[in-house]
Parts: C-alpha cells; structure tokens; sequence
C-alpha cells in the first residue's frame, strides 16, 4: 500500500484501475438525462438524413420526388417525425439552458441569455415558415 | 494507426462543427419538423407547398441550397461528436480506437453526398 501524499507508481496505478461498468448512467436521473441529451444527436442526425433524402429524390426528379412525397404524406411518415420532433425539441431545450449557463455573465444573467435564445428561435420560426414555405 | 491521432489532433475543429450544428438544430430543425413532417402530413398546412414545382422553383435559389446545405451538414457533425464522446464514455474498448474516424469520417461522407446532391438538382 501507498501512503498518502506518495503518488503511485505506474504499475500500482495499472493494478488498481477500478473497472467501471458501461451502465454507470442508468444509476442516477441525472445521468440518465445526460444521456438522453446526448442520443438525441442520433435523432438529430437521422432528420438530416431525412432533409438530404428529400433532396436527393428532388434531384432524381419528377417521379421519384412525387413517391418520397406520397410516403411522407403517410402516418406512419408522421409518427416518425413525432418521435423525430420529441428528441429535437429536448435537445433545443438543453441546448438553451446550456447556451444562459455559459454566456450568461454580468447584466445578463443565464435565465436571461436562455429568454434571449428562445425569443430568437421564436422569430426564426415564423422567418422559415413565411420565407422558405 | 497516424490518421487516427491526426483525426483527434482536430478536436478545435470538431468542436466548432459540434458547437454550430447543434445551435443550426436547435433554432431551425424545430420547425423544418413541426411544418414538413407534422402540419402537412396531418393536413392542418396545404401540401402545396411540398409539390415538385414549388419545393423545386425554392431550391433553384443559390441561397436556399447554401441553406439547406447548412442544415444538413454542421447537425451531422454536431451528432458525429456527440455520438463519439458518449459512445467513449459507455467504455466500450474495441470500438474506441476507431470510433474518432468512425463518427467523422462517416459525417464527412454524408456531407459530400450532400454537396454531390445539392450540385445535381433541377
């Protein structure tokens, strides 16, 4: 054994690595949060899959966007995007919150800079909808 | 394994691509969602809007491709990171080693079809 304040040598440090199991999140509500934050990427990530596909069938013209459309149209297409959307929006509101906990500083408090981003992302909302659609 | 080590050698850049895609999915990924994949498909907005000559007259705007270029490439990134540095704290040892090319090089990929796609449309 080492006394304290000895730092240990590599060998010892090697022997004594506590494992951790890969379910180390599925102990605390915290962590389980983290780490449906962190898979919503994947959700993230599959919506801009779906964006490229509709493009791709936009490029591959009339008849093969008219099919992809037909399907989107389809509930199971709108089932999805729910599922899609739920993971989306949890990542929004994470993001924001994280977005007032490191900008907010000074005068501008870290609810603030969150207000400040929802307020932001209300108007570029309505900006898509009017501009692109 | 040097690709590796020079992929993480990046991580700078990996964290800004992280940083601009989840802020690009967190302001505008909500209603792209809200109006394409629920309202129309629900039948509360017209579809007119998703019709071949109308989506296809929107996207023969240079600025619109940059934009929906934007918004499918800097997410994809945001999610390669993510998906990385979650997947390294599940300990999952024979995939860490190539999880870094994995992630990137897999978003990477995509966003060059995503070019190749945006390049070739009416």
């Amino acid at each position: 054994m080492n006394t304290p304040n000895t730092s240990p040598s590599p060998e010892v440090t090697r022997t004594y690595r506590r494992p951790i199991p890969n379910t180390w999140w599925l102990k605390q509500r915290s962590t389980i949060l983290f780490m449906i934050r962190e898979w919503s990427s994947v959700f993230v990530a599959l919506y801009a899959i779906c964006l490229l596909g509709q493009l791709w069938a936009l490029s591959e013209g009339a008849d093969r966007y008219n099919a992809l459309l037909a399907r989107s149209l389809s509930g199971g297409s709108l089932v999805l995007h729910l599922v899609i959307g739920a993971f989306v929006l949890y990542h929004m509101v994470t993001w924001f919150k994280i977005s007032g906990r490191i900008f907010g500083s000074g005068p501008l408090s870290p609810g603030a800079v969150t207000a400040i981003n929802y307020v932001v992302w209300i108007a570029a909302s309505i900006g898509i909808f009017y501009w692109i659609f | 394994m040097g690709l590796i080590k020079f992929i993480k050698s990046l991580e700078p850049l990996w964290w800004s691509l992280f940083g601009l895609g989840g802020a690009i999915a967190a302001f505008l990924f909500p209603a792209h969602i809200l109006i394409q994949g629920v309202l129309i498909p629900a039948g509360i907005l017209p579809k007119d809007m998703l019709q071949y000559e109308n989506f296809a007259g929107l996207l023969s705007s240079p600025i619109v491709r940059i934009y929906f270029l934007a918004l499918i490439v800097f997410p994809l990134y945001h999610a390669a990171h993510r998906i990385r540095m979650t997947l390294e704290d599940l300990r999952i040892g024979w995939l860490n080693a190539i999880l870094p090319l994995l992630c990137y090089g897999g978003a990477t990929a995509i966003s060059i079809s995503a070019v190749v796609v945006i390049l070739r449309l009416p």
